[in-house]
């Protein structure tokens, strides 16, 4: 009986690895897009952010109590370590400028045009935590309401409003490129 | 994860046209297959380390409380031997019983005072049995 019980974990291991190999495989471009959104543009850091919520679930699997979908989960501890990255970014940031006396050059490494995305990346930055989150799951990433406001664990109300602040906030930063695309399309 | 049945926020055109107009131009570039696989490497090697300290760490906290019981008795023991040449055992005495003790046991009057003799006063029977039993 010892025998078999001995034997029988590696196999679970094994499963769970590989059933997480998969889940890896299945998210990790959303997950990596989504970092690179909350983060201001950054490929260096989404790619930190994703590596680090990735293990960070894989230690916390035992811990998952199925309240919410694995998925729900998992993008809840992207966006709290995309938060967590910004936090000390800011804090280096700060303390980089300080002692040296120039701030870092930001990044906005991307597909398409470089300034309008740094712009957008700006225009995001002077958002509220809430408000970019919101913005970024719903009107970003075409999460609905009910999954944004799962993933953020706030009421759906709560979202709603964030959105609607963050799209006159938004609008009224970028009014020009309103103005542009109304151009474009008449 | 949308399902057909949530719920989307009701924009007007120049919003929608806006919302998407900032979802197309604000996205990463695509990940090419090479770097991918790179991801992916750098995730499972870090998730390895993971698992080997995982695995060591329920035997760690015993060897280390066995180390520490070890260093502790051994300093104990060179300790002693410095101060007294050798391993010894040693009760410790309870402080001196003395006179304290002995007032206790034998209660007495005031010092100064001089003890009186009572049997005097006793009754001859009493006086007796006095006799017999405190050997006078």
């Amino acid at each position: 009986m010892e025998e078999v019980l001995v034997q029988e974990r590696p196999v679970v291991e094994l499963e769970l690895e590989e059933r997480f190999r998969l889940f890896v495989a299945s998210h990790r471009d959303r997950a990596q897009r989504l970092a690179w959104r909350l983060v201001g543009g950054d490929d260096a850091a989404a790619e930190d952010v994703t590596q680090e919520a990735f293990v960070k679930a894989y230690k916390a699997l035992g811990q998952f109590r199925g309240e919410a979908s694995l998925a729900t989960w998992f993008y809840r501890i992207v966006v709290r370590q995309a938060h967590h990255y910004c936090r000390w970014r800011t804090v280096r940031e700060t303390w980089g400028a300080l002692w040296n006396g120039t701030p870092p050059p930001s990044a906005a490494l991307g597909a398409g045009d470089p300034l309008l995305r740094r712009r957008i990346a700006d225009a995001l930055a002077q958002l509220s935590r809430s408000q970019r989150e919101a913005f970024v799951l719903v009107h970003l990433e075409g999460c609905s309401v009910r999954e944004a406001a799962a993933l953020l664990e706030k009421p759906e109300g709560t979202v709603k409003s964030h959105l609607h602040r963050a799209r006159l906030t938004l609008r009224s930063e970028l009014a020009d490129l309103t103005e542009d695309m109304g151009e474009s399309t008449t | 994860m949308t399902q057909p049945w949530d719920e989307r926020p009701q924009l007007d055109h120049t919003e929608e046209q806006f919302v998407r107009h900032l979802a197309a131009h604000y996205a990463p570039k695509p990940l090419t297959p090479a770097r991918r696989m790179a991801l992916d490497v750098a995730l499972w090697a870090r998730l390895r380390r993971h698992s080997r300290r995982t695995l060591l760490a329920p035997a760690l906290v015993p060897a280390a409380v066995a180390v520490l019981v070890a260093c502790l008795t051994w300093s104990g023991l060179f300790t002693s031997l410095l101060r007294q040449g050798g391993p010894s055992l040693s009760v410790r005495a309870l402080p001196s019983t003395g006179q304290w003790e002995y007032e206790l046991l034998y209660p007495r009057e005031l010092t100064g005072v001089v003890e009186r003799d009572d049997r005097a006063m006793l009754p001859d029977d009493y006086r007796v049995i006095a006799q017999v039993f405190l050997d006078q």
